[in-house]
């Protein structure tokens, strides 16, 4: 049977995915999402003078126009402080419109603070909104860039909806289920109402993971192929975290191959070379103009060891066993946390941590949601037990699926060491996981379908109102922590 | 079918009982009365660092007095029992408000009501009189360059971290006008008009999406 490539229900979980970010966007004061500022400057650095930024000596400053909006806006007093709020009164709005109003260059030194070493695809697209706003203003520009971050918001959800799709075709009750469990998830709302290229890399991933279960579903052609190399391309050159991803689709590529080998080895070869071409192709180019053009360095800090500053030294045995307890127990390890990150950073990030991680939930609500988390949880792996036979017959593309998530939990510790021994800083944010939200909706989905026919229906629209519900209370503590 | 919801009933009556919750829930919360701020000065509390001696008086200029405040609150600590505090707000033309706590307030959250301050005041000077015989120390940022706190006769650079808060408490429903007003500042004029009517307008489409969606979807 022929389906339509984009059925009604996925653009409707797709405007509801669009709905709901613009809702966060004009909920969140400007530049109270996570490195807006940083994110904003690199735009402009593109806009303005058409360069990657480049790392100085000493950090910054970015350029007069938006540093002095930041000052006016009172952001580095907000950022990071529960009890200080945004700008309540008339005087400082006054403030904020004068600077608004004064002729300030919006030329900086070119670095950006934390996204410098960042690769362009996300601040090129950026710099369409940057340059179509007329006037010069800071916060109108980035009002509409905050806009089409929202949706790009919305195509990750549709992404995750097409995904669901290929995933669990003879289901297709769950499909708008898992996708709207996506829509609403507060986290995922929050970062895509505002810049930051965290708003490009979910897309990328969401299309990564869509293509490739497209390619288990229906065979590895050429245009198949292409769709997982140029996911993977764009990803790659929105932002790194996406090579955590590599591994699990080498292999799925080698498993597409071997499966057509006896009955369509050409297309099944073209598609894997079309698929490593479109992949590599951009990030080759974007590692050659760095290295030509803009005389930077294409992975920031390098891929070998890396200098600590005041006293903390490199060692490839101690960042292993930081991506381990980053993610788990420290078991018999020395321990380098003084928390326990899977559930503190991780879980209750993932629930929801906002603003410059300076504001979340009460107790009580994390330990409500490790309840329902683990009822769905138990619900999925029921439905997984009981379909084991199916699931023998794919154990390739689960594999593929559980590798791109360790991958991704790889990519991000030793990001996280690194960051460590350089800065002696705390680099682990729940939003760093959210490439991973098609895994996230077919945990969803799964526990749907592990309630059968009788209570599915049911369990999928509890689920969503679930969501509704978290994502109203995470708007209602965002109110109460910037305006009341 | 006897005896077993059908699928779409199933999924409307979870979605409407669920939402009904929802809706239940949020007009509690938004019916709660708490006190509610009314601005603070954004000095991060660095630490408890700026210490005020018995009778003896501390005074920082420069305060943005946001308008309909009725009480401040700083971060405080001192020995048992903690000295009764006198405070004085003046603006450029005067006093504007008073206040005063009586002695055995309990650390670190020291709140002092206010008489109220119908209009906000810029450039004004926060001055706290200790009236007892144990030292206060208040919590804010020191060294803080550029701007400076004057004890006495000594002037020591730094600043206490204030927070200001509207007189006793409201629910969400009486600080509806004034969340409007505060959403309008400091945004882009391209939405600064709307931006609260917006928020709940696209969440009401949204979840209305989001129902049409699941109860037509088929099993």
């Amino acid at each position: 049977v022929t389906r339509p490539l984009l059925p009604r229900a996925a653009l409707a979980c797709a405007l509801v995915a669009l709905a709901n970010g613009l809702a966060w966007s004009l909920l969140t004061p400007p530049f109270q999402v996570p490195d807006e500022n940083a994110h904003y400057a690199y735009v402009q650095q593109l806009s303005e003078r058409g360069t990657l930024p480049r790392p100085t000596l000493a950090e910054g400053p970015l350029s007069p126009r938006e540093d002095t909006m930041l000052a006016a806006l009172l952001s580095y007093g907000i950022a990071g402080d529960v009890r200080n709020p945004a700008p309540m009164t008339e005087a400082q709005q006054r403030t904020i419109q004068a600077a608004a109003g004064m002729s300030l260059s919006a030329k900086g030194t070119g670095d950006v603070l934390s996204a410098t070493g960042n690769p362009p695809l996300y601040y090129a697209l950026q710099a369409i909104p940057y340059k179509l706003t007329p006037g010069g203003r800071v916060l109108d520009k980035l009002t509409v860039m905050r806009a089409l971050s929202t949706l790009l918001g919305a195509v990750t959800v549709l992404l995750v909806f097409l995904f669901l799709r290929e995933l669990l075709p003879a289901s297709r009750r769950v499909w708008s289920a898992g996708a709207l469990v996506v829509a609403f998830q507060p986290l995922f709302g929050f970062i895509s109402g505002g810049v930051n290229n965290d708003d490009l890399l979910y897309p990328a991933a969401a299309a990564v993971l869509w293509a490739l279960a497209r390619a288990f579903r229906r065979g590895l052609t050429p245009a198949r192929g292409a769709l997982i190399g140029f996911s993977l391309g764009v990803g790659l050159v929105s932002k790194l975290t996406l090579i955590g991803f590599v591994p699990a689709i080498a292999l799925a590529v080698v498993l597409l191959a071997r499966r057509a080998w006896s009955e369509d080895r050409r297309a099944a070869l073209r598609g894997a070379g079309l698929a490593l071409g479109l992949a590599g192709a951009p990030f080759a180019l974007y590692a050659l103009l760095n290295d030509l053009l803009w005389h930077r360095s294409a992975i920031a800090g390098g891929v070998g060891r890396v200098s600590g500053a005041h006293g903390r030294t490199f060692s490839f045995g101690a960042e292993l066993s930081h991506v381990w307890q980053l993610f788990l127990p420290h078991l018999w390890m020395h321990p380098q946390f003084g928390y326990f990150p899977l559930w503190e950073a991780w879980f209750k990030g993932f629930v929801g941590r906002f603003g410059w991680l300076d504001y979340g939930f009460p107790q009580w609500f994390y330990d409500f949601a490790l309840l329902v988390w683990l009822g769905v949880a138990a619900l999925a792996v029921a439905e997984l037990v009981r379909r084991r036979g199916a699931l023998a017959r794919r154990r390739g593309e689960l594999a593929v699926y559980v590798l791109a998530l360790v991958g991704l939990c790889a990519e991000i510790g030793v990001q996280s060491y690194r960051f460590e021994i350089v800065t002696g800083g705390v680099f682990e944010q729940a939003r760093y996981l959210l490439p991973a939200l098609c895994l996230y909706a077919a945990v969803a989905a799964l526990a749907i379908r592990g309630g059968g026919r009788r209570w599915g229906p049911a369990i999928g629209a509890a689920l969503v109102v679930l969501a509704i519900g978290h994502d109203l209370y995470a708007q209602m503590i965002t109110i109460a922590r910037y305006y009341a | 079918m006897r005896g077993r919801l059908r699928a779409p009933a199933a999924t409307g009556l979870v979605l409407g009982v669920g939402l009904l919750a929802i809706v239940g829930v949020a007009l509690v919360i938004l019916s709660r009365s708490a006190p509610r701020r009314s601005g603070a000065n954004s000095v991060p509390a660095a630490g408890f660092a700026i210490e005020l001696a018995p009778h003896r008086q501390l005074c920082q200029g420069g305060e943005l007095l946001p308008g309909d405040t009725g009480a401040m609150l700083l971060d405080a600590a001192s020995g048992a029992p903690a000295p009764a505090l006198a405070v004085d707000i003046a603006g450029p033309t005067g006093v504007v408000s008073r206040g005063d706590v009586s002695a055995g307030w309990r650390a670190p959250m020291l709140r002092i009501e206010l008489t109220h301050v119908p209009a906000t005041v810029s450039d004004a000077t926060v001055c706290i009189r200790n009236l007892g015989t144990r030292q206060v120390t208040f919590a804010g940022a020191v060294p803080d360059a550029g701007l400076q706190v004057q004890r006495g006769d000594e002037t020591v650079s730094g600043r206490l971290r204030i927070e200001y808060l509207r007189p006793g408490g409201e629910s969400w429903w009486q600080l509806l006008a004034t969340l409007a007003h505060r959403f309008s500042l400091g945004r882009s004029g391209l939405v600064s008009g709307w931006a609260l009517e917006a928020v709940p307008a696209l969440m009401l489409l949204a979840v209305g999406l989001a129902v049409r969606t699941m109860l037509r979807e088929k099993p």
